[in-house]
Parts: C-alpha cells; sequence; structure tokens
C-alpha cells in the first residue's frame, strides 16, 4: 500500500516515523481550523485594515496552499486508490498534483499499474473503517448543529472551521489510516 | 437484501433492482424534504426534534448499520461476498461524501462576504443558513450512503 520508502529524506519504514508525521500533520490541520475560527470570530488582528473578508478567499487560497504541500510532503505515499494511470500522461504536473489531491488518491511521480487484490481488499476495508470511526463525531456535530440553529447566525466564526476539518481532514482519513496501520517495512537486500 | 418492503402493513415486492431503485428516489427526496423542514423552522428546538425523529423513521427503512428491519442487512455479520460488497460501499461513499462538503465550503465563502443592503432580507437570511443546511444534508447523506450504493447497485433478486 505505501509506494514510497522516503519524503524530504526521512524513511517511512518504521512505522514510528510514519505516526509521528501523521500526527505533525493532523496537528497542523487543526491549527488551521482553530486559526480560521480565531480569525472570523475576530479575536486575530486583520491582515488589512480594509479587509472586508474574515474568512473568505485570503483562508480558501491558503487552506489550498497547506492542503496541496501537505498531501504531497505527507500523504502522498500511499498507492493511488484508483489505480489510475492519467498523471503520467498529463501536460501540467503541478495541477496534476493538486487533482490527485481532490480525488482521494496519493501522489507519486512514478508510474500507476492497476492494483491488486490485495491492495484493493485494504482499500475498502480502510474505507469502511474510517466510515465507522467519523459516526460519532458527524452524530455529535449535527446535533449540535440542529438544536443550537438559534443562535448559530450569532457565531458565524463555527461553519469555516467546520467545513475546513471535514472537508480537507477527513478526506485524508483512509490514507492516514493506511500509514498507521502497515507494519514495519522489511529493510531491501 | 429484502426482496420485500412492509409499507404499513402493506408487502411491495422490491426483488427487481428498478423497483429498488425506485423506492431509494423516493427516500431521498424526503431527506430533501427534510432538510428544506429544518431550514424553515430553523432555531426552533421541538421541531428540530421532530425533524430527527423522522429522520431517524426513514433511516430504519433503509437499513444498514445497526438496523435490524431495513432494506439492506445491518452492517455486522454476513458472509463473504457482503462483506465484500460493504467494503466496496463504503469506499465508493466516502469517496463521494468528501464532495458533498464543497458547497458547504463555497457557501461559506459567499457568506463572508459582505451582504449588500439593496438585496432582499430573505435572500440575506437564506445565505446566512446556507452553510449549515448545507452541512447538515451532508450529514444526512453521511449516515446513509453506503446503504444507498448496496441498494442501487444489488441486482435483481428472486421474489421469495
Amino acid at each position: 500500500m505505501i509506494v514510497k520508502s522516503a519524503v524530504f529524506g526521512i524513511s517511512l519504514a518504521r512505522r514510528s516515523t510514519r505516526r509521528l508525521l501523521l500526527a505533525c500533520f493532523w496537528t497542523t490541520i487543526t491549527a488551521f481550523a482553530g486559526l480560521m475560527a480565531l480569525r472570523a470570530a475576530d479575536l486575530l488582528p486583520r491582515l488589512h485594515k480594509t479587509d472586508p473578508m474574515p474568512v473568505g478567499a485570503t483562508d480558501g487560497v491558503t487552506a489550498a496552499l497547506i492542503f496541496y504541500l501537505l498531501s504531497r510532503a505527507a500523504l502522498g505515499n500511499v498507492v493511488d486508490f484508483e489505480g489510475s494511470e492519467f498523471k503520467a500522461s498529463s501536460p501540467i504536473p503541478f495541477l496534476n498534483g493538486f487533482i490527485d489531491g481532490f480525488r482521494s488518491a496519493g501522489i507519486n511521480n512514478t508510474h500507476f499499474a492497476k492494483i491488486d487484490e490485495r491492495t484493493v481488499s485494504i482499500r475498502n476495508l480502510v474505507h469502511f473503517d474510517a466510515y465507522r470511526k467519523l459516526r460519532s463525531v458527524v452524530l455529535w456535530t449535527a446535533l449540535l448543529l440542529i438544536f443550537l440553529s438559534s443562535t448559530l447566525e450569532q457565531h458565524k466564526w463555527l461553519a469555516a472551521p467546520l467545513c475546513f476539518i471535514f472537508f480537507l481532514g477527513l478526506m485524508f482519513l483512509p490514507q492516514t489510516l493506511v500509514l498507521w496501520t502497515e507494519p514495519d517495512m522489511e529493510a531491501p537486500e | 437484501m429484502k426482496t420485500e418492503f412492509d409499507f404499513f402493513g402493506k408487502r411491495i415486492n422490491i426483488a427487481s433492482r428498478t423497483r429498488r431503485r425506485w423506492l431509494l428516489v423516493l427516500i431521498y427526496a424526503q431527506f430533501i424534504g427534510l432538510v428544506i423542514a429544518w431550514f424553515s423552522v430553523y432555531g426552533r428546538s421541538s421541531e428540530s426534534f421532530l425533524i430527527i425523529l423522522a429522520f431517524l423513521v426513514l433511516a430504519n427503512i433503509l437499513g444498514g448499520r445497526s438496523y435490524k428491519r431495513g432494506v439492506v442487512p445491518p452492517f455486522a455479520g454476513g458472509d463473504e461476498r457482503e462483506r465484500c460488497r460493504r467494503y466496496y460501499a463504503h469506499y465508493v461513499a466516502y469517496k463521494y461524501w468528501d464532495l458533498t462538503l464543497i458547497p458547504a465550503l463555497i457557501a461559506v465563502g459567499v457568506r463572508s462576504l459582505p451582504f449588500n443592503p439593496a438585496w432582499h432580507p430573505a435572500l440575506q437570511v437564506f445565505l446566512n443558513r446556507l452553510p449549515y443546511g448545507l452541512l447538515v444534508a451532508s450529514a444526512i447523506v453521511y449516515f446513509t450512503l453506503p446503504q444507498a450504493v448496496l441498494f442501487w447497485t444489488e441486482g435483481d433478486l428472486e421474489h421469495e
């Protein structure tokens, strides 16, 4: 399932290293969501006095950039879930990597052969697991939104980090589960 | 997968895929209705509670998860083929569930722009509520999509 053995010179062979990398990744995502909430609640100074948007284009572009860089650095190590080969033939490599992230696929510049049966079965299983792990999070968030709806219009700060965490964060959950659970790799002979 | 659907004591044959798909379309039409209802009762907890109740009834009809009486069998147990199909359905559902959050993200962006005072007040209220409405819709999709994928893709069954 893991197609790269190193990222930025850090070996991914050991599970503990991968887990550390994942912890950094999720901390960054959470911290950015927190900053988004603080900015939207006007608790942080605005970048410019005339900046009319508490959360909007600026955060959107920053989020997209963070998402792109992190997906390449931390989570581009899992095999492409679709077994697709479209990246090799695309004329725009940068855009390719970006689209990969949106497809929840791994990013690898080498080649994408068709995925084997074991990979398909692990891929489906991790998605089932990811879905189950989210159950209580989604349930409590939905209940919170429904029961607090009378005051939500005064709390504009809540929507942006919620969308950010759910969309960008959870897009990486299956890949996270793969990187987290795959055992230590054997050293090359 | 059940081949009959019990509708207030009346047994409806859903062995054919076409019939199942019609039933699924009807169930999702109800879900859309619930989201619209939530939009209109926004902020009133008693009505919100009724909406949740209606959602639970519909989810119970659809089945899956831990619902034992739904048209889709519960997710625990089953033979090898059922487990493989279930895992695959979750893979497909997860992939598309991500995408349901894009409209919510866009709605957040639109709402954060300063509204033109000339806009109709109803439009301003609508834009204010839209992100949360879309998040609730996305939660409904999360809870029902794997069952829907299973229900939609299963071939014709023999009626018992």
